[in-house]
């Protein structure tokens, strides 16, 4: 379980999130979604562990948070940085000696199914494919806690589709929980469990995706830009 | 121990530029001290003792091997932290896969160097006065043994002061971390010093008296003997730096 208790973050004067109490359990996959610089990313650094917030505490299946909760949560960075002299499947091989949870066989099904060649020069890569390569590391992690921050980022729309079909079959629900931060909403929309919406550092929405879907008769953009503009109470 | 030889393995192939580019800039300088010493002289003997000196410079030039290596290999990471920082493996696993393949990569430019410096003498007929091969081979071995704990000894100053910075980046900004880190490096050599003055500190390392080698005390680098408290004293220090980083990068650095 993810659970945060008042977390702040402060990057020099501005501030990334605001006295944020959260928490998530196994079993969903959760968007978190958001305008531009609302605390997205931040909220998934903070769960990987790779920030440290500037007060309150985030916790990970009661264990309190710092880069070695990696042992527990799979990353994927919004960054396309990787080491470019590897190739495709040396990439595989070294997160396969790093991470005891990497499953190689799942991570091979997922390369196959992303059509990424194992001897492709990471360097050479295409921004895509770097986008795709990130997806294979990460999803072929057994952990408890999957984190994907802007997964579809620079990949064509039917890639896009291909992959968020992918995930699914790819994320063994009855264990773990996935957050996706995204801005293609509408391409995730269908597989989201619940949505968090973000502005200004606060979580002002918190919502079950089907009932916000057959109850309230919304999608995600309208209930986001709804909320943004007042027409809707923030539900936290 | 294949997570960390895997590890190690990457870390080769990250620090293979920084080991290339010595390589390569210790074969010139060879070369050019050669060249302009066959030049300036009438012949090869001129040359050869130009390469000889350019070997003892190189040697000596090690002591800061690590410490450059650190600053290629950490700064080569900047850019990766999201990977590098994502690791489960502890800091001091990280860090000493880093440091093991900076040794490794001066082992070889070391050595070089200093095949270079006993072929040359070799050559040249010229052992130090009152030297024997033995002796000489003797004494060099102990002057390299002292780069290597010289060299580990800057490089883990450097981590430690690397590590200051990156924990302070995102919270102050570039330009005052910086200057924070700088200062506190100052203040610390500075109190360092001042307590290497005291009694206090005389006590602690003036025991375990061993002679130095003779080249060191012609050249005034040392006044006939060495003490083994002093090594101690400093490796003392070495694991604190050490030891330090490693929670830094566990607990403090942001990517």
């Amino acid at each position: 379980m993810i659970k945060f208790e008042h977390v702040g973050k402060r990057y020099l004067k501005k501030v990334a999130l605001k006295d944020i109490n959260l928490e998530l359990k196994p079993g969903k996959i959760v968007g978190l979604i958001g305008e531009n610089g609302s605390g997205k990313s931040t909220t998934l650094k903070l769960i990987a562990g790779l920030i440290q917030p500037t007060s309150g505490v985030v916790t990970v299946n009661g264990r309190r948070v710092t880069r070695r909760i990696s042992e527990h949560v799979a990353y994927l960075s919004e960054l396309d940085e990787f080491y470019g002299f590897f190739t495709v499947g040396e990439m595989i091989a070294f997160f396969a000696s790093q991470y005891p949870d990497f499953n190689r066989e799942k991570a091979e099904e997922i390369r196959r199914f992303m059509k990424l060649a194992p001897d492709s020069k990471i360097k050479n890569l295409s921004k895509g494919n770097r986008g795709r390569l990130k997806i294979v590391l990460t999803l072929a992690r057994e952990v408890p806690v999957v984190l994907m921050d802007e997964p579809l980022s620079g990949l064509d729309p039917m890639v896009r589709d291909a992959i968020v079909k992918g995930l699914i079959s790819f994320i063994d629900l009855e264990r773990q929980i996935v957050l996706i931060t995204t801005h293609e909403i509408k391409e995730v929309e269908t597989i989201l469990d619940e949505v968090l919406l973000i502005k200004g550092g606060e979580i002002i929405g918190h919502k079950n995706v089907e009932e916000l879907r057959d109850r309230e008769n919304l999608g995600l953009v309208e209930w986001m830009t709804k909320v943004y503009a007042g027409d809707c109470p923030p539900t936290v | 121990m294949n997570t960390w030889w895997q590890l190690s393995k990457k870390e080769f192939r990250l620090g293979l530029p920084a080991f290339l580019f010595t390589l390569i800039g210790l074969v010139a300088v060879l070369t050019l001290a050669f060249y302009l010493g066959t030049r300036a002289g009438s012949g090869d003997h001129e040359g050869l003792q130009a390469v000889k000196a350019a070997s003892l410079l190189l040697i000596t030039a090690h002591v800061l091997y690590l410490l450059c290596y650190m600053v290629y290999s950490l700064q080569s990471e900047r850019k990766k932290l999201h990977l590098w920082l994502a690791s489960p493996l502890p800091g001091s696993v990280l860090l000493s896969a880093k440091l093991a393949n900076g040794l490794l990569a001066m082992t070889v430019t070391l050595s070089i160097s200093s095949a270079v410096g006993l072929i040359t003498t070799a050559l040249l007929h010229d052992l130090p006065k009152g030297y024997t091969w033995g002796t000489l081979i003797a004494n060099g071995g102990f002057i390299i043994l002292n780069i290597y704990l010289m060299s580990i000894f800057f490089a883990l100053c450097f981590v430690f002061f690397w590590m200051i910075y990156r924990m302070l980046l995102r919270r102050l900004g570039g330009i005052t971390s910086g200057v924070i880190t700088g200062l506190f490096a100052w203040l610390l050599s500075y109190l360092t010093n001042l307590f290497e003055k005291t009694e206090l500190y005389h006590a602690i390392v003036r025991w375990g008296k061993i002679s130095s080698p003779s080249i060191l005390n012609q050249t005034g680098i040392s006044s006939g003997h060495i003490y083994l408290g002093v090594y101690i004293w400093y490796t003392g220090i070495a694991v604190v730096l050490f030891a330090a980083s490693c929670w830094i990068l566990d607990k403090k650095v942001e990517v």
